[in-house]
């Protein structure tokens, strides 16, 4: 018993002991575990960067790839220091400090809701399928390029923007085509040709008779679909009709740009939106389309539907022909 | 009852020291100043034993006898698995009392929370540790509990109702842990509850209302993390204070099972006999179970402080499954065995019996006799039973028949989304700084050495690279060999694992902060695996794996692609980053 009481009294003094030597540790751990998580922050913040934001502006930020869309690694140069001896946007009365108080904020406000009139869409829950602290890590990474980009990093950007870039073939089938078209404009960032949901709804079957999984025949502000009134939606955006309300079937979507299409563009892509049934199948009539085009000269390209969806660090960044002015003011 | 001193006309001073007495006396029945200075030198107790006087009114004497058979203490008997049972519910209740004062049942703000407990909470990451693994613990000592009790026949008469208790008891902590389970909020967390709650919809009628029920809703959300929660908190460990005394106070009013009983009478060793002798419970006991209780934390502390660590992944995604989810181990039986047949027969079947027969056991099990000789249907049915569980419990795990993706395979070995991978565990420092490809391609199912050059291309010296690097190296150019030859729709693929420099130090005016080598100081580097394949595709009659090919002949190519971003800051050892100088320059 006496042993009993001596152990006991023993690693009692032991477990205080330790705990102690842990106490005093903390001071050293706790910065560092901090460190830790900002860190991890940041890596969080790359990968969904890549799946988010690098289609349009560029694996390292280089911007233009898309729509136009500015370069972001050096966004902080850009607004705090003054531009062409003009004074920087960042200290303008009502500007970007009046407003948002840093460009951190700002950052996130603008990934949060995005820009009305372009097509950088609003990203945050509940519209976009961002979460808040997602919004933050993406907004540290983007902080933490700090206006260098990597030579490494730009020459990954290039070379996968060069690997993804789908070879435009005039004598490839009409529906490989309209794919290319559907790539080009950026439709596949937001759109699968099946009834799944990415940014926006799933365009399978858009053209049959079932409709798609999201909004079945008729298209969102009410007009039935048909060829007409499609290409006004696209051209117009969702903004073009206030009283879209972007809920469709109880699913929330982040509004949609508009884009210019010229006819050749437009009756390209349409053949792709009209060859695909709600499940991603083709239908019989695309499918006779791309017979037809084999039988009377064998073409390469024939796998429209080859394109893989859901890999979470596929930019599929083609090089397209810059859009309009590459710079978003505030 | 106690026998009252007759009322006397007092001072305040008498009565305050009697009442202290009188209290004191209530908790520790008959020991005194001179009786505990004689317990801790260790002298023998007078005759007779005032150490025994009982006091009706003691609260221990309720739940723990004044002495025990000495045969009953022994440790090859019961391996004091019931005892340290309650010792980690105990550690449990306390650990997670103080985490409770951190953490907020909300989706928005339990991540943040938990990564406050890890990174802002002095002594935090050490109770978080400890409540987790405690749990673990937990629940392996409570069924190793139930099959002590099992293979010794504890369970019979008149100890049957201990028995049921018991089980009530295993089934409280299981739903303990598993609801404990979802609190971080992270994708561990998410999945596991996920595939946990969606297997109660495998029983029959309630299934799909007891998971409505439980998550709140048809989704994980918000609601589910607050019946989690409250579950976690406050109804399950009042049941299980419930419980526990009632299971308690059963073994105190039939003691322990007697070990004699367990072997023939006519025993050679003397086993078959009852042993008069007894260890009293005060204080001999007491001060054995508090040497073993401080014993037991300093150990615990030590191994959660300086070998176990809880990762925290990242945030709940519904949106993203990660590879290889799966259900907590204690659960893995249940996936297992839903695994093998239909959801509903085995919901039907097995899901009641796995709850109503151990329940039933003392009544259907009618052997009187507690000999091991006379138990040998139940002995070995109890070893088929654990076999069984033992296999549907491997069946449970995501590698068990269920047909790998060689190429998804290798993304999650090497550079997962969730979690750590190989080149996580490569020293970060020991990774090249400069982009570096190395390329291998398999064709016919042999894998060619493999090349080491830059992006554009330009071959690299293998001897330039760290010793790390060559090794990393090495090991995908084997999990690529092992792949084409395990998994026939991974034909012939051209594997790149690349590490690159993706993102650099730098300072408020935005420029490269050079390393001690002169180097820019790099802060993220981008390992990506890219695997071209031939695609294929499996005839659904004969299983047969067919390589698919363009129109032109040339085989037609499928690729997977990931990439795992690597910071200095979270990869990197601790000691070199606070030598090196580029962390003090970005200050």
């Amino acid at each position: 018993m006496t042993r009993n009481i001596l152990i006991a009294t023993i690693f009692s003094l032991a477990t205080a002991i330790l705990l102690g030597i842990i106490f005093v540790g903390e001071s050293q751990r706790l910065p560092e575990a901090t460190a830790a998580i900002s860190a991890e922050q940041l890596e969080r913040g790359a990968r969904d960067y890549e799946q988010y934001c690098a289609t349009c502006h560029g694996l390292a930020g280089q911007g233009e790839v898309k729509f136009g869309a500015p370069a972001l690694n050096n966004i902080v140069q850009k607004y705090t220091l003054s531009q062409n001896g003009q004074p920087p946007a960042f200290d303008q009365p009502n500007g970007i400090k009046e407003k948002y108080g840093s460009m951190r904020n700002y950052i996130e406000a603008t990934l949060f809701s995005g820009i009305r009139g372009t097509p950088m869409p609003a990203w945050g829950q509940p519209q976009g399928p961002l979460r808040r602290d997602q919004i933050s890590n993406i907004t540290s990474y983007v902080l933490s390029w700090n206006g260098q980009v990597p030579d490494a990093a730009k020459l990954t950007a290039d070379r996968v923007a060069t690997e993804q870039a789908p070879t435009p073939d005039p004598d490839a089938n009409p529906v490989s085509q309209g794919q290319i078209v559907f790539t080009q404009k950026g439709c596949v960032g937001c759109h699968a040709m099946n009834d799944q949901k990415l940014v926006g709804p799933g365009l399978g079957g858009l053209f049959q008779p079932e409709g798609t999984a999201a909004f079945g025949t008729n298209l969102p502000n009410g007009k039935p679909v048909n060829e007409a009134d499609v290409r006004e939606w696209i051209q117009g955006g969702s903004a073009a009709f206030p009283e879209n309300n972007n809920d469709l079937q109880g699913q929330d979507y982040s509004p949609m740009p508009g884009f210019a299409l010229t006819d050749d563009e437009w009756s390209r892509l349409l053949v792709w939106l009209q060859a695909h049934n709600r499940d991603g199948t083709l239908t019989p009539e695309a499918e006779q389309i791309i017979q037809e085009a084999q039988g009377g000269e064998g073409t390469g390209e024939s796998q429209p539907t080859a394109q893989p969806t859901g890999q979470p660090n596929q930019p599929g960044a083609p090089n397209s022909p810059a859009g309009p002015g590459s710079t978003a003011t505030p | 009852m106690a026998t009252r001193p007759a009322r006397r006309p007092e001072g305040p001073a008498q009565r305050i020291k009697g009442a202290l007495v009188e209290a004191s006396r209530s908790i520790f029945p008959s020991m005194g100043a001179a009786e505990w200075r004689s317990v801790i030198r260790g002298e023998p107790a007078p005759r007779p034993n005032p150490r025994m006087r009982v006091h009706s009114n003691s609260f221990w004497y309720h739940i723990r006898p004044r002495a025990l058979p000495l045969e009953a203490t022994a440790w090859y008997y019961t391996f004091g698995l019931g005892w340290m049972s309650f010792f980690f519910f105990m550690l449990e209740a306390i650990t997670g009392a103080i985490l409770m004062v951190y953490y907020t049942p909300s989706p928005l703000q339990a991540y943040g929370d938990m990564q406050k407990i890890i990174s802002d909470v002095p002594l935090g990451r050490l109770l978080r540790n400890m409540h987790r693994l405690g749990a673990h613990f937990m629940v392996a000592v409570v069924i190793l509990h139930m099959m002590r009790t099992y293979f010794t026949a504890s369970y019979k008469a008149p100890r049957q109702f201990i028995w049921v208790t018991g089980i009530l008891l295993l089934i409280m902590t299981l739903v303990l842990s598993f609801s404990g389970y979802l609190l971080p909020w992270d994708q561990l967390a998410y999945w596991a509850v996920t595939i946990g709650s969606s297997m109660a919809d495998a029983a029959p009628l309630i299934g799909s209302a007891a998971n409505l029920l439980l998550r709140g809703g048809v989704d994980i959300g918000a609601g589910t993390l607050l019946r989690f929660y409250l579950l976690h908190v406050f109804a399950l460990p009042a049941l299980t204070i419930l419980f526990i005394s009632i299971h308690y106070y059963a073994v105190r009013k039939q003691e322990l099972s007697p070990i004699h009983e367990l072997f023939a009478p006519e025993n050679p060793r003397g086993w078959g006999k009852p042993t008069k002798r007894k260890v009293p419970f005060l204080p001999d006991q007491v001060f054995f179970e508090i040497a073993l209780i401080v014993l037991l934390t300093f150990a615990f502390v030590a191994i959660n402080y300086f070998f176990w660590d809880a990762k925290l992944e990242s945030h709940a995604n519904p949106g993203v499954t990660p590879q290889h989810t799966k259900a907590p181990w204690y659960f893995l039986w249940l996936q297992g065995m839903l695994k093998f047949g239909d959801k509903l027969v085995f919901g039907l079947i097995l899901g009641p019996l796995v709850l109503v027969l151990p329940i039933l056991l003392p009544y259907i099990d009618r052997n009187l006799s507690r000999r091991f000789a006379d138990r040998k249907v139940a002995i070995t049915s109890g070893i088929i039973a654990m076999v069984f569980f033992g296999f549907v419990t491997y069946a449970g795990l995501p590698e068990y028949g269920i047909q790998q993706s060689g190429s998804q395979e290798i993304l999650t070995e090497f550079v997962p989304i969730e979690g750590e991978g190989i080149v996580d565990h490569t020293p970060w420092s020991a990774l090249p700084n400069t982009p570096v490809v190395y390329e291998v391609v398999a064709q016919n199912g042999t894998v060619d050495g493999g090349t080491i050059t830059d992006l554009n291309g330009n071959v690299i010296d293998a001897n330039t690279l760290s010793e790390e690097t060559r090794h990393l190296f090495e090991e995908f150019r084997g999990a690529v060999q092992h792949w084409v030859e395990v998994d026939p729709r991974f034909l012939n693929p051209t594997a790149k694992l690349s590490i690159e420099p993706w993102t650099f130090v730098t300072n408020t005016e935005g420029q490269v902060v050079n390393a001690a080598d002169g180097q820019p100081a790099v802060a993220i580097k981008r390992a990506t695996v890219v695997l071209d394949f031939n695609s294929t595709e499996v005839d659904a009659t004969t299983g047969e794996v067919r390589a698919l090919s363009n129109q032109d002949g040339t085989p037609q190519i499928s690729t997977s692609q990931q990439s795992d971003f690597l910071h200095r800051d979270s990869h990197e050892d601790r000691l070199e980053e606070n030598a090196s100088a580029p962390r003090e320059a970005s200050q």
